[in-house]
């Protein structure tokens, strides 16, 4: 049995893709659970290690985009669809085209701007760890471009006519 | 009409089945540009980023592991089992154990959906065997997973604890007794459910060794909540290092106790924890950015200075909030609820002279009933799927048990002692 859950049908480079990103959050995760929980024990003899306070921060931020791309993947992200349900036929597939263009253009920004971030802290250090700030904030354009790759692999799966079943499955 | 203009345009976005996240940024980012204001996209990503990152936020994601562990992990049967030889002699029986089950399993999991799927698992065809209609038992089920939320280690608390910036300590107290007098609101039901109908008259009451068996078979799961609140509590660990140590003792209960997750089983469940957190965190994200724009344009205040017009009185404020996060929890999931309203409704409050704390409980108390509200509702669905009940059958179900819980409501809004009473004795 596969040690972690199949995404939908794609081609083998975005399956590679969505591999990559969700091992990676296993990794990122385990490694999070792992430093906190240490941290309490040394808590417990008296002692701190105030690095993890802000590298936990720093892979929060890592794990949170990159499990959003994986969730962007399987289409679980939070959504009011009551209204859009009650759509069928070629209305529906019009309706879950134009939210991911939306979707598709805001990635877009937050590729780009994010990129802008990235470039404008690499002199700005974070305090305890002592390595740039960018590092943080590459999460953003690098979490935005998995998860555009993955909407847009959508898109062209709504505009060949497929089902969220087919897509997502039930 | 700033306010008015964004929640207008927000919604509609949302509404159209647009993701929530990206619904907050256009919002956010169209406001700016519609208004001709000059703050740049840049400071707006900054705020978006800046939302995922504190520390106490790393808890959601661990406690949802921590959850998915449990869950998993073959603890829900063992609660039933305990609550059945404690409680299941009692008139309505298995609905009584069933709302025991949902407090105990609550405490555990802090997940209604969870909360409602591991038991309803297991009580539902037990319940329908025994003749409740399959209507009444997915009601039941839908309305008790929902008593997860005011338990210790509550996601709703967490989110509402980092807006808020109250004491999750003193948070996760509070909502301990209102969840125990709903719980027994619903008992109370089921007891005279059970008289009414005659469908269950209760079992024979369960021997000595019974009760120590089933009590030694679940001590280990019933023990986590009193490790973590204890931890919490006695200031071992915060908030976020008590998610690390749930983990932990998750992982030791189901993978060396109970034998009912194997190591293979662990890469799924980090994955789906947080995929699951992400899409909390990015919302929270995507609304601390939104919430920068309207304190930056000064809304909360206006707001709250037309909400004084309206409401004279703190009853009068405190019985507005309730009626909106009913109506709002009819269309939207509680933590996007509580993460769009509580910017708006912390400054009112702070005005009506509303202590915090007890706002948070009463924000939660709402949104869990949101979970059960007709049409649409995450425990509704869990419970309506597990029970193979049609929707209409359940809502007339539901009329007795939602009439409990909007009474404790009131009882939980309009008494704040109801809610100060634990965190007075033991902090």
């Amino acid at each position: 049995m596969a040690l972690l859950p199949a995404g939908p049908p794609a081609p083998a480079p975005i399956r590679v893709l969505g591999m990559i990103v969700d091992w990676a959050v296993v990794g990122i995760g385990a490694l999070m659970v792992t430093l906190v929980f240490v941290n309490v024990v040394l808590h417990v003899f008296g002692r701190d290690l105030a690095w993890v306070v802000e590298l936990s921060e720093l892979l929060m931020v890592w794990v949170t985009f990159l499990a959003g791309a994986a969730a962007a993947r399987r289409g679980t992200h939070m959504t009011i669809t009551e209204f859009l349900d009650k759509l069928e036929g070629g209305h529906r597939r019009l309706g879950d085209a134009l939210i991911q263009v939306i979707a598709m253009g805001m990635l877009a920004l937050l590729v780009y701007f994010g990129a802008g971030l990235v470039n404008a802290s690499w002199s700005n250090e974070l305090t305890v760890l002592g390595i740039a700030m960018a590092w943080q904030y590459l999460a953003l354009p690098v979490g935005a471009a998995a998860t555009f790759v993955f909407v847009g692999w959508d898109l062209v799966q709504i505009l060949a006519g497929k089902s969220t079943t087919e897509r997502f499955g039930g | 009409m700033f306010v008015a203009t964004v929640f207008a345009v927000f919604f509609l976005i949302a509404l159209a089945g647009v993701p929530l996240m990206y619904a907050l940024l256009v919002t956010t980012l169209g406001m700016i540009w519609a208004h001709g204001l000059s703050h740049s996209p840049e400071t707006i990503f900054l705020t978006f980023i800046g939302g995922v990152e504190p520390y106490i936020l790393i808890a959601v994601p661990l406690f949802i592991f921590a959850g998915e562990l449990l869950s998993q992990g073959g603890v829900g049967k063992r609660i039933v089992e305990f609550a059945r030889v404690l409680l299941g002699f009692l008139p309505g029986g298995l609905g009584v154990v069933t709302v025991a089950s949902c407090l105990m399993f609550g405490g555990v999991s802090g997940s209604a959906i969870a909360d409602t799927a591991a038991i309803g698992s297991l009580v539902i065809p037990a319940m329908v065997q025994r003749g409740y209609p399959r209507g009444f038992a997915a009601a039941l089920l839908a309305v008790a997973g929902t008593l997860a939320l005011l338990m210790p280690l509550s996601i709703p608390f967490l989110v509402y604890a980092f807006i808020s910036g109250v004491s999750m300590r003193q948070l996760s107290m509070s909502g301990v007794v209102p969840a125990m007098i709903c719980a027994l609101a619903l008992i109370a039901v089921c007891v005279w459910y059970g008289r009414k109908t005659g469908c269950d008259n209760g079992d024979q009451r369960a021997s000595a060794a019974e009760i120590w068996a089933a009590t030694r078979d679940a001590g280990p799961a019933l023990l986590m909540p009193l490790i973590i609140v204890g931890g919490i509590w006695s200031g071992v660990f915060t908030p976020t290092e008590s998610a690390a140590v749930a983990v932990v003792y998750g992982l030791g209960v189901s993978l060396f106790l109970y034998h009912d997750l194997t190591w293979r089983d662990l890469p799924r469940l980090l994955l789906n924890a947080f995929q699951t957190s992400a899409t909390v965190m990015l919302v929270i994200g995507a609304t601390a950015a939104l919430a920068w724009l309207l304190t930056v344009e000064q809304v909360a205040v206006q707001l709250a200075a037309w909400v004084q017009d309206v409401a004279h009185a703190q009853w009068l404020f405190l019985l507005l909030v309730n009626i909106s996060l009913l109506v709002l929890g009819i269309f939207i999931e509680p933590l996007p609820a509580l993460l769009l309203t509580a910017p708006l409704f912390l400054p009112l409050a702070q005005a009506f002279k509303v202590d915090l704390v007890h706002l948070g409980v009463i924000m939660t108390a709402n949104l869990a009933i949101a979970l059960y509200t007709p049409p649409v509702g995450g425990t509704l669905f869990v419970a309506a799927k597990l029970a193979k009940a049609g929707i209409g059958e359940i809502t007339r179900a539901l009329v007795p048990l939602m009439a409990a819980t909007v009474i404790v409501l009131m009882l939980i809004t309009y008494f704040p002692w109801l809610t100060r009473i634990l965190p007075s004795l033991v902090l």
